[in-house]
């Protein structure tokens, strides 16, 4: 767990990320290796965090600290699915400097010093990424299969964060082989005690799905690196983000749920 | 905490308990439809058998029985751990079915004396 400095800075209270209600025009694309900047906004305040751009394996240790587990104990059966300490994590690790907390020259670990709640509200923007809320259309026989993500995402120095709509991923179809590697990854549990009082740990299926979107993916629509659109499947494994990619395997993998026998 | 696919000993329990789970499913679902939503919880403990152990070897359980079934259509490149996990299923699925004889008419699993088949109502064990 992050520690947290008691040394003070000034804040504002409860911030809160700056999101849009608009949403990217048609034809923006997400620049996938501009650096993001988030803003928060408080009652008197702006804030702006920076980023580095946040890369494969800084993805790779968010989800493997992410923790899932069933807790039985008793009657009463709970799930546990803590991701905030890995997104606290995140943020420290990726953030390059902050304003509008005044001077942070004296602070030993200024990162530290930010105030949780800011630091978890950032890390809930930078990992704001889903299935497309679009109706998926019945799945059609293809060579390829599409899956639409809407993700929010803030670049430049301003921070403003941008809703992109049905950004495009295009995978070849799964072999079963590959079918069977994620079921084995992702049935690989661990437990402690009995069926009344035991735990089930599940391992992180976002790293899974991260290894098998590299293996899948075709084509994208909708990214831009260095100002152009993100073409060909080795520029693609190498440039999207990991967040991005484990969505995009997961909803790869949940296709058909969809489908009812009427 | 343990690795689930790697206690055998644990999963066959599981695998028991899976099998009797699916034994007792047709009759809890045809009860449970006629339950009302607010006691469905307590309906389904009182029909379905209770497990036994932690939801994880179930998991593994589960994961096995689709190798299985894979299996029947194409070959698959297995891991050990698998391998030794489907050896054990494969003992365990022959006891339940000497104790749960399939019915001739419909295949659905009975009691090794039952004279009638709990589904389909056909005779059996003639």
């Amino acid at each position: 767990m992050a520690k947290t400095s008691k040394q003070r800075i000034d804040a504002p209270a409860i911030p809160t990320a700056e999101l849009p209600a608009g949403s990217a025009p048609e034809a923006a694309m997400l620049p996938l290796d501009v650096p993001r900047t988030i803003t928060l906004k408080g009652a008197q305040k702006t804030l702006s965090y920076h980023f580095r751009r946040i890369t494969a394996a800084d993805w790779q240790a968010f989800f493997a600290a992410i923790v899932h587990q069933t807790l039985q104990r008793g009657p009463v059966r709970e799930t546990v699915y803590e991701s905030e300490t890995a997104q606290i994590e995140l943020v420290e690790k990726a953030l390059k400097s902050v304003d509008g907390y005044g001077d942070l020259s004296s602070l030993k670990n200024w990162k530290a010093a930010l105030p949780l709640t800011h630091r978890l509200s950032v890390g809930v923007v930078l990992r704001n990424v889903g299935e497309s809320s679009r109706p998926r259309e019945t799945a059609q026989l293809a060579d390829l299969i599409t899956i639409e993500l809407d993700a929010f995402w803030s670049a430049g120095d301003k921070g403003k964060a941008t809703l992109y709509s049905g950004l495009v991923h295009r995978f070849r179809q799964p072999s079963i082989a590959q079918l069977r590697h994620f079921n084995f990854e992702t049935a690989r549990v661990r437990v402690e005690g009995t069926a009344e009082n035991g735990i089930t740990t599940y391992p992180a299926r976002q790293l899974v799905a991260m290894r098998i979107y590299d293996e899948l993916i075709e084509e994208v629509d909708g990214y831009s690196v260095d100002g152009k659109p993100l073409v060909g499947i080795e520029n693609i494994q190498r440039e999207m983000d990991g967040a991005h990619k484990a969505e995009a395997a997961l909803a790869l993998f949940s296709q058909g749920d969809a489908v009812r026998v009427q | 905490m343990r690795d689930a696919a790697r206690d055998l000993k644990g999963l066959r329990t599981a695998a028991q308990e899976f099998f009797e789970e699916g034994y007792a499913y047709p009759e809890a679902n045809r009860t449970l439809a006629a339950t009302p939503p607010e006691h469905q919880d307590e309906a389904r403990k009182a029909l379905l058998p209770q497990r036994t152990l932690p939801d994880g070897y179930y998991v593994w359980v589960a994961h096995l029985i689709w190798v299985e079934r894979v299996l029947e259509i194409v070959p698959l490149d297995l891991a050990a751990v698998e391998v030794e996990g489907l050896l054990m299923l494969k003992q365990e699925r022959s006891r339940f079915q000497s104790a749960h004889p399939a019915c001739p008419h419909c295949g659905m699993p009975n009691e090794v004396h039952a004279l009638v088949c709990r589904e389909c109502m056909g005779e059996i064990g003639k």
